[in-house]
């Protein structure tokens, strides 16, 4: 059964025969204390642009999908804690092993020795709350409860408290908010490049990964595909980069279509600090109906 | 914890002393930058914090992995605790945290 709502919390009921709603959540943060309240298991889809899933059990939020984050598979891969070709075959032996209660792709992982358990709880919880960081970034338009939704294979377990995800996510944006000074949409947008020659010896290994990542084409959540690390860490990166003068980037491009004729008018010089009229000029054309005729340039204003 | 983000993962006994993570995420880059533009290359391999009531030892956990690395915080009871040894055995628990 799913019933969809709307972010602003007018509730659109799917069915006549839903039983009497509650008063209806404000945002998302309230639906799940709502939720886990109901110890709710399912998933809630949030649309927005682009939104994403977030995925309960019993109340607890065990994963969160959205394409403006990595997911577990890809902070696994692209961060070399597993090659490729290590985890096709964990996804192989998963799928051949079917339905088997005591087979799941965190235990083929683990029992193939390519990652640890502690790491994969890790990378499984960093990785919820990346993901509602990244949701967080652009506003919800609504939500959709899914009660019979199938859960990822790699999740948190037992899964994290919903207060804690929004105090969590909610502190993660007031301090690069602050790092930055501007809204957060600018530095998710902004595409910086190494700003001079960099002694790698005055940069960790993370910082230095950073900033090779940096072309001048990648957003801060491109890098964090691209190096398989959060898209908040990435952020914070590029914040504390650029306050160190380390990294620069083009203003981004207005939708403004590119001037190619002369910009300057006559109305805009200027003698003395003071504006000149422009002054309507008289042009003789010979052979037009024998009679000379009159053009204006700029805007006569008096 | 995680060292960049401050997250922390998972926690046992009495941590009201030990501070809030990001806190000590924000220290742990404090220092790291700070000794790197004072020209010492290389990596962070812990940090020793001894207070009259407390010590707190914070120990980067090895990790296949650069771009995500956590860090073992400890917080000992300063009159119960062998600072030396801590420091030993929060390494040896760094290097198996995560196994």
């Amino acid at each position: 059964m799913s019933v969809p709502a709307s972010a602003s919390g007018v509730a659109a009921p799917a069915h006549a025969t839903a039983p009497a709603p509650s008063p209806a959540p404000r945002n998302v943060p309230a639906l799940l204390v709502k939720l886990l309240a109901e110890d709710f298991t399912g998933a809630v889809e949030v649309s927005g642009s682009p939104g994403g899933t977030i995925h309960l059990r019993l109340g607890l939020v065990i994963a969160v999908d959205t394409p403006n984050a990595p997911s577990v598979e890809t902070l696994l891969i692209r961060s070399g804690r597993i090659d490729e070709a290590g985890w096709a075959a964990a996804v192989t032996q998963r799928a051949t092993a079917g339905e088997a209660a005591d087979v799941d792709l965190n235990a083929v992982l683990t029992g193939r020795g390519l990652i640890g358990h502690g790491e994969l709880e890790a990378v499984c919880i960093a990785a919820v709350y990346d993901a509602a960081f990244a949701m967080a970034l652009s506003p919800a338009e609504g939500w959709t409860v899914h009660e019979a939704a199938v859960p990822p294979e790699l999740v948190t377990c037992p899964g994290e408290s919903p207060r804690t995800l929004a105090e969590e996510t909610t502190r993660r944006i007031n301090a690069l908010t602050q790092a930055w000074g501007a809204p957060l949409a600018e530095l998710a947008a902004v595409r910086c490049r190494p700003a001079a020659r960099i002694d790698p010896g005055a940069l960790s290994t993370r910082r230095q990964a950073v900033l090779l990542a940096a072309n001048g084409r990648r957003t801060p959540r491109d890098i964090a595909f691209f190096l398989g690390c959060g898209v908040f860490p990435a952020m914070q990166d590029i914040a504390r980069l650029r306050a160190r003068r380390l990294v620069e980037w083009e203003a981004p491009r207005t939708a403004a279509l590119p001037i190619t004729a002369r910009v300057t008018t006559p109305a805009e010089v200027q003698v003395g600090g003071t504006h000149i009229l422009p002054r309507r000029t008289r042009r003789d054309r010979h052979g037009e109906n024998g009679a000379g005729s009159e053009t204006t340039e700029g805007k006569d204003s008096s | 914890m995680d060292e960049v983000t401050g997250l922390a993962y998972r926690s046992a006994g009495d941590f009201s002393g030990v501070g809030r993570p990001h806190e000590i995420a924000e220290l742990i880059a404090l220092i790291t930058e700070g000794l790197h533009g004072a020209g010492a290359p290389g990596e962070l391999e812990s940090v020793v914090v001894t207070g009259s009531r407390l010590h707190e030892v914070l120990h980067p956990v090895p990790s296949r992995a650069p771009m995500n690395t956590a860090v073992v915080v400890l917080a000992l009871d300063r009159e119960r605790s062998n600072l030396a040894l801590a420091v030993r055995e929060a390494a040896d628990l760094a290097g198996s945290i995560l196994i």
